[in-house]
């Protein structure tokens, strides 16, 4: 669950409530409704008014559950001692009013605390953005690696997308693409099962549970959540429109929102792997950092980013390394790229012999033809392609003619078609084309469609309903209208029964009591009260100049006492 | 990834496509040309790649990984993967690790780390080659596995600075002509003098034996007579056929001070062992019975060689390769226009023969005028009236056939012969039917295997001399056949779709020429049939070597080709 999926959820006057908060006084309205999520200098101005409480609250559901829906009492349980488990439930109450920590609840079932999951890299990175884990390599440093760098995700979905396009969508009786497409597919994708892939998706991630390598799993369902892909009742089909959009698009730009939706949508099902994900993403692109040996959850992040064509690992006098190839923090604010079409680092390259040389910076939608026409014979830097016999009877399948490849070969690489290419581009394809709309309108026509995504999201926003009907403070406590005043106000002897009366009810609030021990009045925070033959003791922990101080004590042991009810923001 | 404005694009798999439009592209040419290998040039995108040979060859002429790295990042377009950077250390620094040296006893050392010794010697290939040295760094290899253990360390990756010298052979004067035998004077051209000194690498342990690459038409022979003069010793040449055999001999008495008498031709009609003996692949690896041994392989060991010339060693059989392995303190010289083998025996010519030491480009000599400037045409014709039907219904094993011997193509060729008075014309074709019916219209002599080969060196004697301008041959002309003046090749039909064919073809008219240094190759191909495909494949070696084809058609209403081509024929042939 996305900001945005919560806005969405609630109502305009729930959202304006939690835009109105002081913690956002320095965003007006519009900016908050509409900005999902939120901009980092933003977050970073809030995190400053935050109290020292709320902040530490904060920080413990970043460390300790990511994005990850939670349970008040499984906070209070990782709550760190220092601060009353009573700051921590009104601490958290308080980031709920504020619209950083969110309410829901799942069917009938308990109440849920949650950060959405792109505040959550949002937040993380103020808090840990001094301790991100690795440390920066030396210019002067020496580098070596034996790893084939893949094409990008951005390139390895396409070419996925253009194979399910050249083998047919249609499915098996089980509901699956045939065996053949499913490895012709595969085998555009260089992403590997590894350790990462069995933190997130555990076993539930087997071929058997999901029918597919889970590998092109995940690249179809990317391509389902970018609405690339969609199923109709038998089979995928490709969203020509949405396609045709996202063409449009750099390759900058395609890889940070397929980042953006790795990180969001795969890397929060596992606390370590978001964490890892979430202090990387801080890093600058293309500078060398060294992953500590035992950092195992940077190391099992950082393979998976290679396989995805987005880091270079390395070793460096025997230390693994690595770098980000592309910008890793995937909500940068930036301006529309300027369009610099057919400059020469985009233009192709045609060789007489039929090679056809595609370099880097070439763009989607002429990359796109180019799997429509030819095929690809390298993946390298620069993409080879050749046409072929077979090549071209898939193109007049789409409705190419010799004279629209020549044309489209002729614009991309801004010179006249060799002869002898155009010469074989003649002879090889037969001129009944077939009408290109009947193609392109396949699955369109408005019949059943489904652009679910392929990987159950255990955690999506269909499954919770909101909460809006916070409690208050008080509420939190229970009893306190019954409870005496004077527990709360007064430094008082009592009888020992009356001061078990007392700590029990601290107990129960979570709250710390004031005892004076002999000459020092010390702050004690209760955890349980033991029971004995001879009577009872009281175990629980004081805080001195830092330290926590383990104490048993004995009614005897303190003559005044009262209990320090926490004043809720 | 960064982006700059160089000639130079290196993929991960160590490939480099050089932009030839580039205004730095011959600046990194020459560079590159020192580490990497020319694999294709096709148009402007040319493909050179650096393997562990190429990488190793640089590495024995001084040119250290950071050097090469250096020089790649300076004229790469984008950031270099850094796979490939890591790779190039690692293979280029690998030469050198290891050296063969003689030791005082005449025994032989191999030195190198301790570490490396001991891995490489727990590999079962070699392990029977070395023993214990005297001391860490070294053992003590067997004299007379010389060759073998090379060729195992190479395919284990590392290649031996050979440094154990070679014996000197049997001394021979052999002074090089300054005028030859037609008048005209002779000296060796600057690339050939310059070849022959990187093989011969005066003053280096290593030197003496290696390859030179060189296209057809640069005088592959005259530079291996030169090394033969140089060394003053007694030689073995192996060649690829008999033909070959007789340009050797002519050659050498045409431009050595050797006499008749001094020159062996050893093959199967003549077995003559001479101070100079020029023999072929096939004579030596001729067995009469299956199980029998290599009767005439003793050749190696009939005189005390000093150099043996391997001419076209791509093509150098298994057999010799085996008995090269046992040669290696004799000084060897190979000769090739590519070094690229079918069998993908590369690392053995590199092992047994020696590192490349020699590479010149094909198009580089055009462009300095060592060999003609070619341009390439493919024409379609149509089949001649009626006989598309035919071909329509024949059966696939003879429609190839029917395509090549188009009657419309004799046409073609009489229009062909019309754009080139006055020169000298091979037309060259795969049916002996067609070739008769062609040398019949034309009224001009037909060479084939069913002439004998006295006759058929009369009909190239006429030829070279002028006498005959059009000249109808078979594919027995394929294989190094010396025709100086031929400027027009005209292909009526080939076979289906044999590169080396194509290059061979194209290779008899690309010796540089008394006038215009101007060539033209023709192809004729059977416009809608399988040959148009067959033409395409054949053509991709010499696309590769940057000869492109202007594609014409033939139009039989007006007797001329039309359109298709920017460079029109007539306008071409002027």
């Amino acid at each position: 669950m996305n900001l945005r999926d919560m806005i969405d959820k609630l109502s305009y006057s729930q959202v304006e409530r939690f835009a109105q908060s002081t913690i956002w006084s320095h965003m007006d309205l519009e900016e908050w409704m509409k900005d999902s999520p939120l901009a980092l200098d933003g977050v970073h101005a809030a995190w400053s008014k935050l109290s020292g409480q709320q902040c530490k609250v904060l920080a413990t559901i970043v460390s300790r559950f990511g994005a990850s829906p939670f349970l008040e009492e499984q906070l209070l349980q990782e709550a760190d001692r220092g601060m009353t488990g009573s700051a921590y439930r009104l601490g958290l109450l308080s980031l709920a009013e504020a619209g950083i920590v969110f309410i829901v609840r799942k069917g009938w079932g308990e109440r849920l605390y949650f950060l959405p999951r792109d505040m959550y890299f949002h937040w993380h990175r103020i808090i840990y953005e001094r301790h991100t884990g690795v440390k920066p390599l030396a210019e002067t440093a020496a580098f070596w690696s034996d790893r084939v760098t893949p094409p990008m995700l951005s390139l390895q979905l396409l070419h996925t997308l253009a194979e399910l396009q050249r083998s047919g969508m249609k499915w098996t009786a089980k509901r699956l693409l045939s065996k053949r497409t499913i490895d012709r597919s595969a085998a555009h994708i260089m992403i590997k099962q590894c350790a990462a892939l069995d933190l997130i998706f555990g076993s539930s991630s087997s071929p058997p549970l999901i029918g597919y390598p889970l590998p092109l799993a995940i690249v179809l369902d990317l391509a389902m959540r970018c609405h690339l892909l969609a199923a109709a009742p038998a089979a995928f089909f490709i969203q020509e429109k949405k396609l045709a959009e996202w063409l449009r698009l750099t390759m900058e730009e395609q890889e940070e929102r397929l980042l953006r939706m790795v990180m969001e949508q795969y890397a929060v099902r596992c606390p370590s792997c978001a964490h890892a994900a979430a202090r990387l993403s801080g890093l600058p692109m293309l500078q060398w950092f060294e992953i500590e040996i035992e950092d195992a959850s940077a190391q099992h992040w950082c393979e998976w980013m290679a396989d995805m064509g987005w880091m270079e690992l390395a070793w460096s006098e025997g230390k693994q390394v690595f770098r980000w190839l592309v910008t890793p923090w995937p909500y940068e604010r930036r301006k529309a790229a300027a369009s610099d079409a057919h400059n020469n680092n985009q233009r192709i390259a045609i060789a007489s012999d039929g090679n056809i040389y595609v370099p880097p910076y070439a763009s989607s939608a002429l990359r796109w033809q180019m799997e429509m026409i030819a095929e690809r014979e390298q993946s390298e830097s620069i993409a080879v392609y050749r046409m072929n016999v077979r090549s071209l009877k898939h193109a007049a399948g789409l409705g190419y003619t010799p004279q629209q490849i020549a044309e489209l070969l002729e614009h991309a690489s801004g010179e006249r078609l060799p002869d002898l290419v155009y010469a074989d581009l003649s002879s090889s394809m037969n001129n009944d084309a077939l009408d290109m709309q009947r193609i392109l309108n396949l699955g369109s026509d408005g019949s059943e469609q489904r652009t679910a995504a392929l990987l159950h999201d255990p955690a999506s926003c269909h499954l919770y309903e909101p909460i809006v009907d916070f409690p208050t403070g008080k509420s939190l406590f229970q009893g306190l209208e019954e409870t005496p005043s004077n527990w709360l106000n007064q430094y008082r002897n009592y009888h020992h029964t009356t001061r078990r009366e007392l700590l029990e009810r601290a107990l129960s609030w979570r709250i710390s009591v004031k005892l004076q021990c002999g000459e020092d009045a010390v702050s004690f925070v209760p955890e349980r009260i033991e029971t004995a033959a001879d009577g009872w003791a009281v175990v629980g922990y004081t805080e001195k100049t830092g330290d926590i101080l383990h104490m048993r004590l004995e009614p005897a042991m303190w003559q005044e006492m009262m209990l320090e009810f926490p004043h809720p923001h | 990834m960064n982006r700059e404005d160089g000639p130079l694009m290196l993929q991960g798999d160590l490939t480099v496509l050089l932009d030839e439009r580039h205004p730095k592209a011959d600046a990194a040419r020459e560079k590159l040309s020192q580490f990497a290998d020319l694999i294709k040039r096709p148009g402007h995108i040319h493909t050179y790649r650096m393997t562990p040979l190429s990488l190793w060859n640089a590495a024995a002429s001084q040119l250290s990984a950071a050097d090469i790295i250096a020089w790649l990042k300076q004229y790469s377009r984008y950031e270099l993967p850094l796979r490939s950077i890591s790779q190039i250390r690692m293979l280029a620094e690998r030469y050198g690790q290891l050296m063969l040296e003689r030791s005082t006893d005449g025994g032989l050392l191999l030195h190198g780390n301790e570490v490396l010794l001991q891995m490489l010697s727990q590999q079962s290939s070699i392990r029977s080659y070395l023993s214990a040295g005297q001391r860490e760094g070294q053992r003590a290899a067997r004299a007379d596995c010389r060759g073998l253990l090379k060729q195992e360390l190479v395919r284990l990756g590392y290649p031996v600075v050979d440094g154990a010298g070679y014996r000197r052979g049997e001394e021979l004067t052999v002074g090089l002509r300054c005028r030859i035998g037609s008048g005209s004077q002779f000296e060796l051209r600057d690339y050939q003098e310059h070849a022959v000194n990187m093989f011969y690498r005066a003053d280096r342990d290593d030197g003496g034996s290696g390859v030179l690459v060189l296209p057809c038409g640069a005088g592959k022979t005259v530079i291996g007579i030169a090394a033969i003069a140089r060394l003053g010793c007694e030689t073995l040449i192996l060649t690829s056929n008999v033909t070959s055999v007789k340009q050797w001999k002519q050659e050498l008495i045409d431009k050595t001070t050797l006499a008749d008498h001094e020159i062996g031709e050893y093959a199967a009609s003549c077995k003559q062992v001479c101070p100079v003996t020029i023999a072929t692949y096939q004579i030596l690896t001729y067995k009469h019975q299956r199980s029998d041994e290599y009767a005439h392989m003793k050749l190696f060991q009939e005189r005390n060689w000093g150099l043996i010339i391997y001419d076209e060693v791509h093509l150098l059989p298994a057999p010799v390769f085996r008995m090269t392995a046992d040669l290696q303190a004799t000084r060897r010289l190979g000769l090739t226009a590519t070094l690229i083998r079918e069998d993908g025996r590369e690392e053995d010519v590199f092992s047994l023969i020696g590192p490349k030491r020699f590479d010149m480009p094909w198009k580089t000599l055009e462009s300095a005028g060592a060999i003609a400037a070619a341009e390439c045409f493919e024409i379609r014709v149509p089949f001649a009236h009626g006989d598309r039907a035919a071909y329509d219904n024949a059966e696939a094993r003879t429609k190839a056939r029917l395509a090549g011997e188009n009657k419309e193509k004799l046409e073609t060729v009489k229009w062909l012969l019309s754009m080139h008075p006055g020169r000298q014309i091979l037309i060259i074709g795969q049916y002996l039917q067609q070739l008769h019916a062609a040398a019949a219209a034309l009224h001009a002599p037909l060479l084939t295997g069913e002439l004998p080969h006295q006759e058929r060196e009369k009909l190239y004697k006429r030829f070279k001399d002028g006498e005959i301008e059009v000249l109808v041959v078979s594919k027995v002309a394929n294989f190094a056949v010396d025709l100086p003046d031929a400027a027009v090749a005209i292909q009526l039909s080939g076979s289906y779709g044999s590169r080396q064919e194509e290059a061979q073809r194209i290779g008899r008219i690309l010796r540089p020429k008394r006038s215009d240094n101007r060539a033209w190759f023709y192809t004729l191909v059977t416009e809608g049939t399988k040959e148009t495909e067959f033409a395409r494949k054949r053509q991709l070696f010499m696309l590769e070597q940057g000869y492109p084809y202007d594609i014409c058609c033939w139009q039989p209403s007006i007797g001329r080709t039309v359109k298709e081509s920017p460079a029109q024929i007539e306008e071409a042939a002027q």
